[in-house]
Parts: structure tokens; C-alpha cells; sequence
């Protein structure tokens, strides 16, 4: 799965810290993320959309062989 | 995600680590150069006759139940930020642990006969909890460095 967090939060102007404590998970959480290395929940994914204020779609999408 | 919620309080895990070292090493020393508490003698009147054991001692067996109690405090105690991303890490450790205990068992088993086998069945115990431990913080390590990293 791909995901967009990245640039999301640097238009957004959030640190990876600022992001996991409006989450509230920890910054390795939102890390591991970033580089494709852990899938949140739906409930996670859901939170970090609803902090930027974007569908869910748009910060993640499915990649072939998902 | 719902958060495990049968985890230990994380202070718990301070108290684990305190006592693990005092008790590993009395666990070494009842094992291997029969040190023994006399405090802890019993008389003939204990189940251990009634077994016919040599063992009057039961400065082993506090050294054992020491090491499981510390052990059991370090490994499922919460982190501080115990999140989904910690338990996910969590249970693979704990997957990756059964995997070695059941190798190790089967190899212990075509490689140690008799006392040995006995002795190895004794340090297997541990053997669950101890590679929980170094592959959860292993893993937890590789990640705070790669946090250093990416900062």
C-alpha cells in the first residue's frame, strides 16, 4: 500500500511528532509508516485522515498485488 | 485498534529488570556451584522426603520462580508508548519465540541424552521468554535508531 503521508504533512506544515501526538501514537509509529513499513488500522488511518482534513483515499491507496 | 488490555502497567517493567539480574545469578549459582540459603532448609517433615529427594534446600526453586516472575514482569509489561505499532511488533516477537522454542526443543532432544536432556529441559524453560525479549527490543532498537535517522 502507498501512502502520501509524507507530503501531506510537509504541506501541512506538521513535524512526524506533531502527527503522532494528535494521534496519540508514537513517532516511530508514524515513521514506520511513512516508509511503507507497518499498515495502520482503519481506525488509525481514519484519525491521521480526519487530522489533515482529506478523504482517507488520498493518503492511502492500494498497490498491485495487495 | 483496541490496545491489549492484558498487559501490565510499564512501571512493572522496571521492577522486572531490578530483579532479574539478582535472581539469574542466584539461578547460576544454586545450578551450577550448589549454592544454597540455609534460611531456606527445610526440616524432614517437608514434601520433599516424601518424594525422596536429595533436595532439602529450597533456595533453587525462589531462584526459579524469581527468573519466571521477573521475566513474566519484563516481558508484558507495556512500553511507555505502547501503541498498535508496538503491539504488532509485540506479537511477531512472540511468534518468533514459540519458533525457536519448538526448534530448539526438537534439536535438544536429538542432541542431549539422559542428565544432560534433563538439564537442558531446565534452561528451556527460559527459553520463551528470553528470545521474546531480545528480538521485541532488538526490533524496538533498529527503529529508534532508524527515528535518529530520519530526524
Amino acid at each position: 500500500m502507498k501512502n502520501t503521508l509524507k507530503i501531506e504533512r510537509a504541506r501541512q506544515n506538521l513535524t512526524q511528532q506533531d502527527l503522532a501526538e494528535k494521534v496519540q501514537v508514537s513517532r516511530q509509529t508514524i515513521n514506520s509508516i511513512e516508509a511503507g513499513k507497518y499498515v495502520p488500522s482503519t481506525v488509525l488511518a481514519l484519525k491521521i485522515s480526519r487530522v489533515f482534513g482529506v478523504p482517507v483515499e488520498i493518503l492511502f491507496e492500494l498497490e498491485e498485488g495487495d | 485498534m483496541k490496545l491489549s488490555k492484558i498487559l501490565l502497567p510499564s512501571r512493572f517493567k522496571l521492577i522486572g529488570w531490578i530483579l532479574l539480574g539478582p535472581f539469574a545469578v542466584l539461578t547460576y549459582m544454586a545450578a551450577f556451584h550448589e549454592f544454597t540459603f540455609d534460611w531456606l532448609d527445610v526440616g524432614t517433615q517437608s514434601l520433599s522426603t516424601a518424594f525422596n529427594f536429595e533436595d532439602k534446600n529450597l533456595t533453587n526453586e525462589l531462584a526459579i520462580l524469581g527468573v519466571l516472575v521477573s521475566l513474566f514482569l519484563v516481558s508484558f509489561s507495556r512500553e511507555k508508548e505502547e501503541d498498535e505499532f508496538i503491539q504488532k511488533i509485540r506479537l511477531d516477537s512472540l511468534l518468533i519465540a514459540c519458533y525457536g522454542y519448538f526448534l530448539i526443543n526438537v534439536l535438544g532432544t536429538l542432541i542431549f541424552f539422559g542428565l544432560d536432556y534433563l538439564s537442558f529441559i531446565f534452561f528451556n524453560m527460559f527459553t520463551i521468554p528470553v528470545l521474546f525479549l531480545v528480538r521485541f527490543h532488538w526490533v524496538l532498537m533498529k527503529e529508534r535508531k532508524n527515528l535518529d535517522l530520519a530526524s
